[in-house]
């Protein structure tokens, strides 16, 4: 026995085996957290159990509905304040989420798994998830247009699936109301407003530039009046839908026992979770998934969806692989063409290639001081006289984020460029060359096509660096919440200096910045995931294309591809 | 080969030369021909100029980020700078005892012995009106105060004891210069001393009190506190009607103050008699006060020149007449307080004659008996000498509120004024490290606090602490990534058959491209509680996923000889998945077991008492696996790189003398790999000092120097996102949160390039092997 150990410890196994272990722990907490995110950011969607029970805890004992939100086991001592029961050592405990957070004031509260007592799950529970403040448990006790009770028909005493049937049937109406209106508001008064802002401007330009103008203030006198005229029209339009979507209310009967009545234009979804077999769920979890994917924020960001911040980051990822993949090419190009052999050229070629990691505030510190307050200043000054002082270019936007991580992003261009170039195989060149092709040719028709993958793998891996960036658009441009996209129907569309809302600040936004930190956890999860799930995608899509680039190269080397 | 193929070319027409004869046709053609080598000659080398001005262009303004951050950083080091002396004409007779200017609204304020308030134009140096001040009639100036916190008010007291507060309003409709004095508690004077001539007096007004004291040749020290309406928004505070005013009177023995100083704690009265000497009088709640600490301002060897409270009211500079100006502070250590010296600057070889202060900087400036001029901050102890006045000896100076004017009275009653360009007094670059004596502590330490809401408080500007804890947060990532990375690369570049290390690398190098304010996220929000809940079972953890592994390999070695060699190399890794799931589990099982056992139930609690350390939530061990997550990736992948580049013959040599595959690795592929792991290293660290999110998301952000692993820390890069959206564009903070991007951007720089040597200088040795 004692030699086997002797002889174990010197063959040196022991060892091999700890650094095998080194490497299947990296690999674990890699899927680890890709599992983690995975579970808790879609887990979030599917729809759970409510319950309803009586808190002991609670003097005197509450009758409570909820989801358990998470659960732990703790010290008894740790707890504050006291337990109620004369408990000692490890207890378990649960978050609910109670919502109703207009009635009580905190939708979350920690119990005492063992005070809960007469837990049950009615299947007529319903949830109510809401425009404002968050989720409403309870139990729909009536229906009410313009105030006066409604029995569906065809139902004796108005409760159960027929009152619930027609709830539904009310909330589309109010949604496709709700459609309309903001249909009228985004297009209809935002044309009204950009054309009354465009008239204020061009009569500060006339103002500013002096001379006689007298009959360009009254044409424009002339357009304001027309504005004021189709504004004051649609307004009435607007009233009398906001009037009709108001008509209805809901009647809900909540934990303590009262009842709260809801307008059913603030309902966004109305299910019973405990009632619903899978394929309902599955409905349910997938319009909560599209509303997550394609929807506003609601409730700072704690619920509804996030399409602002998908679109502000594919945005602003456009934007700078526009800036970035000319530049890059170029850059690469002369690094690995043209540039001439000596100290000079290797010097650059390591400084390039170490300023991808600089780390990404610096870029960001540069963004905000030299694009923004520099360069921007300065066209605000030159361009936009008539709109200072409020800043135009002068301040963070999407125009200058882009060329901030355009310039982050562009020694990996640069690299993967370069490097593509000189994977081509020499013969190739040599070929060309031979066949009186000048440089310029060669390098158009045969290098350039070829070495296209590999830039395209730079591109790539740009795109994702700069998808997960975070510190440096925080000086340059992102915001919690952007009032308006960059890309909409006004002239002239696209508009570079607003700012943005972007994934990677949305997940630092709720999870440090938000005022309600439990509500805003899953929707954190959730938004951590896509991310996650974009950023590995496109990094994963590098990996094999490059990969499959070596294959080639490797076989037009040895001839095989012809 | 390029040039060869040029002449070549040019070779083909004259080639073609003799051909060409044979009719228009051909000529033609042959022409065609020429203009089309032409046309690609010129196409060429406009791509060949083209891509050269492009690339040095692009790559050269990437080096402009270099350059930007210098230019930005560049002004903390200018000194201050005066322009010319410009010299007003003279207007009123009588001898100078205020003298005040306003450089925003171009005038300035000067009243002589008389109570003759004189108010010029600073550009034209005319005299723009002259007032007098509302003195009770028949009374004479006996003594002037200037407002301790700044506000412009000054107190004026006459021989039949009563005092006046008045300020001045240089411009009090805009664009008017109509200067003229104003009375916020009205133009009657306040009777304090009872019918004694004011000797003493000290002013200080508040938000919502203005406080007065006054003392005359004997008797008490009156104290009159006017409590304030605080005005409409942007107006000044008017005086609370029908409130009691408070009058109080300390008897203080037999001391005669010369000056009284009001700090801006209404707790102290400073009371500085003529022989020099401070008197600390601490006043109780009620009319009780007794002198608690005495000292001599002066120097034994010179008497006191000028004494002023400087910015702030918390602290006051006394000049001697050997030149020297000390700062003194009123430090309260275990309940008592005392007036300790600070710092001392030695300006001049000869006396101070004046001194003034700046009402937001700690900033003063004085002026000695020959002229000299001299400006300093007194936090960073910055001294600037911008100028002289060759005429007599100067008998008064004033700043302007914001430092951007001097202006000072000879003893022929000559006014000259600078302007004054002083825009980062407050940085020294041996201010950033040094341990610095600030207002309110007990003692010089390393602090970085920009509060710039407030202009009373005193900021702090030491680099110290984020460099600190930029350190600390990057050395722990390091002792978490580091042996993690580079036993994974030893096993994967190694051990590994290649085939299963192509598809095993790019899944660890997966990591580099999680977006770190997901890891950050994941690490303050999720990792942080549960790491609080459970810091037993991760201790245990940590013991025993290593002895799980050894465990398993034993256990492996004493299988039958048949199997182990059916067991193929290099996939230990995934046998050993369900041997650390179990390691994992067993640790969770057995922690509140071991942690009652040895630790009376809490590890936390045990810690505390045992080694007094504190656990925070958000702390260094955190930051540190969350941060070696993210650095793995760049350490491992060089690692591998490293190992697996190391020619295989070298190891083939060994294994085929005889020895087992980890005496190869230790004895021959980890020295031969060692420079490349040293730089993977480097990569590493140099990713971990300069990462921000993590930082931001996991930590505390309190900016403290404490190397325990359970507390937290702020570093320079978190530092820079949390502070720069709040910072003014060209101020000192500003300018110095560029230097520490600067020092961020050179510190990896330079250990990336470093990295990089090592690594081509290992790659051409291996080229020769």
């Amino acid at each position: 026995m004692k030699r086997s150990l002797a002889n174990w410890l010197d063959s040196g196994a022991p060892w091999v085996w700890i650094n095998a272990g080194a490497a299947t722990l990296c690999l674990a907490m890699v899927f680890g957290l890709l599992l983690l995110l995975g579970v808790k950011g879609l887990g979030h969607f599917w729809p759970q159990p409510v319950l309803q029970a009586t808190y002991t805890g609670a003097e005197p004992p509450a009758s409570i509905i909820g989801e358990v939100a998470a659960s732990e086991t703790i010290d008894a001592d740790d707890l504050y304040p006291a337990t109620p029961g004369e408990e000692q050592g490890e207890i378990e405990r649960q978050l609910l989420k109670l919502g109703n957070r207009d009635i009580t004031g905190g939708d979350f509260a920690w119990v005492l798994t063992g005070l809960l007592e007469d837990v049950s799950y009615p299947p007529e529970l319903a949830v109510i998830e809401r425009r404002e403040w968050g989720n409403l448990y309870g139990y729909l006790n009536g229906l009410r247009q313009a105030g006066a009770a409604v029995l569906p028909v065809g139902a004796q005493d108005g409760t159960g699936e027929a009152r619930w049937n027609e709830l539904h049937s009310r909330l589309d109406r109010a949604r496709d109301l709700r459609r309309e209106i903001e249909r009228i508001e985004r297009s209809i008064i935002a044309d009204i407003n950009f054309g009354m802002e465009r008239l204020r401007l061009e009569e500060r330009q006339l103002v500013l530039a002096g001379g006689d103008s007298a009959g360009a203030l009254r044409e424009n006198a002339r357009q304001r009046e027309s504005f004021d005229a189709q504004y004051a029209e649609i307004r009435l339009r607007l009233l009398e839908l906001n009037r009709q979507i108001q008509r209805d209310t809901a009647l809900f009967r909540i934990a303590d026992g009262s009842t709260v009545e809801i307008p059913i234009a603030d309902i966004v979804r109305a299910h019973r979770p405990n009632g619903m077999d899978w394929v309902e769920s599955t409905r349910v979890y997938f319009a909560r998934l599209i509303e997550f994917l394609s929807g506003n924020p609601r409730e700072a960001n704690t619920e509804g969806g996030l399409l602002p911040a998908l679109y502000g980051t594919a945005m602003m990822v456009m934007l700078m692989s526009v800036i970035v993949t000319p530049l890059g090419v170029v850059a690469g190009v002369y690094l690995s063409e043209y540039a001439p052999r000596g100290w000079l050229t290797r010097i650059i070629r390591v400084s390039v290639n170490n300023l991808a990691g600089v780390p990404s505030i610096v870029y960001g510190m540069f963004g905000l001081g030299f694009f923004i307050y520099l360069a921007g200043g300065e066209i605000d000054r030159l361009f936009y006289a008539e709109s200072l002082p409020a800043p135009t270019f002068g301040t963070p936007g999407l125009l200058w984020a882009s060329l901030t991580l355009a310039l982050l992003t562009l020694p990996v261009v640069i690299v993967a460029t370069e490097e593509g170039l000189g994977n081509v195989p020499a013969s190739l060149r040599e070929a060309s060359l031979a066949l009186g092709a000048t440089q310029f040719e060669t390098l158009w028709r045969v290098v350039l096509p070829l070495a296209r993958p590999s830039m395209l793998t730079g591109l790539i891996l740009a795109v994702a660096r700069a998808a997960g960036e975070v510190a440096p658009l925080m000086l340059v441009g992102v915001v919690k919440l952007a009032p308006s996209l960059p890309l909409d129907t006004q002239f002239p569309y696209l508009h570079p200096e607003q700012q943005f809302m972007h994934l990677g600040y949305h997940v630092f936004d709720l999870a440090t910045q938000s005022p309600n930190v439990e509500a805003a956890m899953p929707q954190a999860f959730a938004t951590a995931f896509l991310l996650v799930a974009v950023v590995t995608a496109l990094n994963l899509s590098a990996v094999v294309l490059r990969g499959r680039l070596r294959e080639r190269y490797r076989a037009m080397d040895t001839g095989a591809w012809a | 080969m390029n040039a060869g193929v040029k002449r070549q070319r040019q070779n083909e027409p004259a080639a073609n030369g003799a051909a060409g004869k044979r009719g228009p046709k051909a000529k033609r053609a042959r022409q065609r021909l020429l203009r089309y080598a032409a046309r690609r000659r010129f196409w060429d080398r406009a791509a060949r100029a083209v891509v050269s001005v492009g690339g040095l262009g692009i790559i050269s303004s990437i080096l402009l980020i270099f350059f930007y951050l210098v230019y930005e950083v560049l002004p903390l080091f200018g000194g201050a700078d005066a322009g010319d002396a410009e010299i007003l004409p003279r207007f009123a007779a009588g001898e100078v005892v205020w003298l005040e200017a306003d450089p925003g609204a171009g005038v300035a304020l000067r009243v002589d012995e008389q109570g003759l308030a004189s108010f010029y134009d600073l550009d034209t140096g005319n005299l723009l009106d002259t007032e007098a001040l509302a003195a009770p009639p028949g009374a004479a100036l006996t003594a002037m105060a200037r407002d301790s916190a700044g506000s412009g008010l000054f107190a004026a007291g006459f021989n039949d004891g009563s005092v006046v507060v008045a300020g001045w309003n240089a411009a009090p409709e805009a664009g008017s210069i109509a200067p003229r004095l104003e009375y916020p508690l009205g133009p009657q004077s306040l009777a304090l001393l009872d019918g004694q001539a004011v000797r003493a007096l000290g002013l200080r007004s508040g938000r919502d009190a203005i406080s007065v004291a006054a003392a005359g040749d004997d008797g008490p020290v009156a104290l009159l506190e006017q409590a304030l309406d605080s005005g409409p928004l942007g107006l000044p505070a008017l005086p609370r009607t029908g409130a009691e005013n408070r009058h109080r009177e300390f008897f203080v023995g037999n001391i005669r103050p010369e000056q009284i100083l009001l700090p801006q704690d209404p707790r102290w009265v400073l009371l500085l008699t003529a022989t020099g000497e401070l008197n600390l009088l601490g006043i109780g709640a009620g009319n009780q006060a007794e002198i608690i600490d005495a000292a001599p301002l002066a120097s034994a060897s010179g008497s006191l020149s000028d004494v002023r409270l400087l910015a702030g009211g918390m602290s006051l500079i006394a000049a001697d007449d050997s030149g020297r100006v000390t700062q003194w502070f009123i430090v309260v250590e275990d309940g008592r307080a005392s007036l300790e010296p600070v710092r001392s600057f030695a300006l001049f070889g000869n006396a101070v004659a004046a001194l003034d202060v700046e009402r937001g900087r700690r900033v003063f400036a004085a002026v000695s008996a020959s002229g000299e001029i001299a400006l300093v901050n007194v936090t960073a102890e910055t001294m600037s000498f911008p100028g002289e006045w060759d005429g007599p000896a100067v008998r008064t100076v004033t700043l302007a509120p914001a430092g951007d004017l001097l202006m000072l009275e000879d003893a022929a009653g000559s006014l000259a004024s600078w302007r004054i360009d002083n825009p980062h007094p407050e940085f020294s670059l041996a201010a950033l490290w040094r341990e610095t004596w600030y207002e309110n502590y007990p003692e010089p330490a390393l602090v970085w606090q920009t509060a710039a809401a407030d202009d009373a408080l005193e900021p702090k500007y030491s680099l110290a602490p984020l460099t600190f804890g930029t350190l600390k947060a990057a050395l722990y990532a390091m002792l978490f990534a580091a042996p993690l990375g580079i036993c994974a690369a030893v096993f994967t570049g190694y051990f590994m058959p290649p085939g299963a290390r192509r598809q095993i690398k790019p899944l660890i190098e997966l990591m580099e491209a999680l977006p770190t304010v997901v890891i950050g996220f994941l690490a303050g929000l999720w990792l942080a509680p549960l790491v609080d809940a459970n810091l037993m079972a991760l201790a245990l953890g940590a013991l025993l996923l290593p002895l799980g592994v050894l465990l398993a390999s034993l256990a492996m070695a004493r299988l039958p000889e048949r199997l182990d060699l059916e067991w193929r190399e290099g996939w230990q890794a995934l046998a050993l998945a369900p041997v650390l799931l179990l390691a994992g589990m067993l640790a969770w099982l057995l922690a509140p077991g071991v942690e009652s056992l040895l630790f009376d139930g809490s590890l936390k609690d045990w810690l505390l008492q045992r080694w007094g350390l504190d656990y925070v939530s958000r702390n260094a061990l955190i930051v540190g696996a969350a941060m070696g997550f993210a650095v793995i990736p760049a350490i491992y992948s060089i690692a591998d790189d490293a190992i697996f580049t190391v020619p295989r013959h070298l190891s083939n040599g060994a294994l085929a003398i005889g020895a087992n595959r980890w005496q190869t690795l230790s004895w021959l592929i980890l020295p031969a790999a060692a420079p490349g792991i040293l730089s993977a290293l480097m990569i590493g660290f140099g990713r971990a000092i300069g990462e921000t999110m993590i930082v931001l998301m996991a930590t505390g952000n309190t900016p403290i120097m404490d190397a325990s692993l359970f507390e937290g820390m702020r570093s320079l890069a978190a530092n820079l996102a949390i502070e720069i959206p709040e910072s003014e564009v060209g101020s000192s903070h500003y300018r110095i949160l560029f230097l520490a991007s600067l020092v961020l951007l050179l510190f990896t720089f330079v250990i990336n390039s470093a990295a990089e040597l090592v690594r081509q200088r290992l790659r051409r040795k291996y080229r020769m092997i």
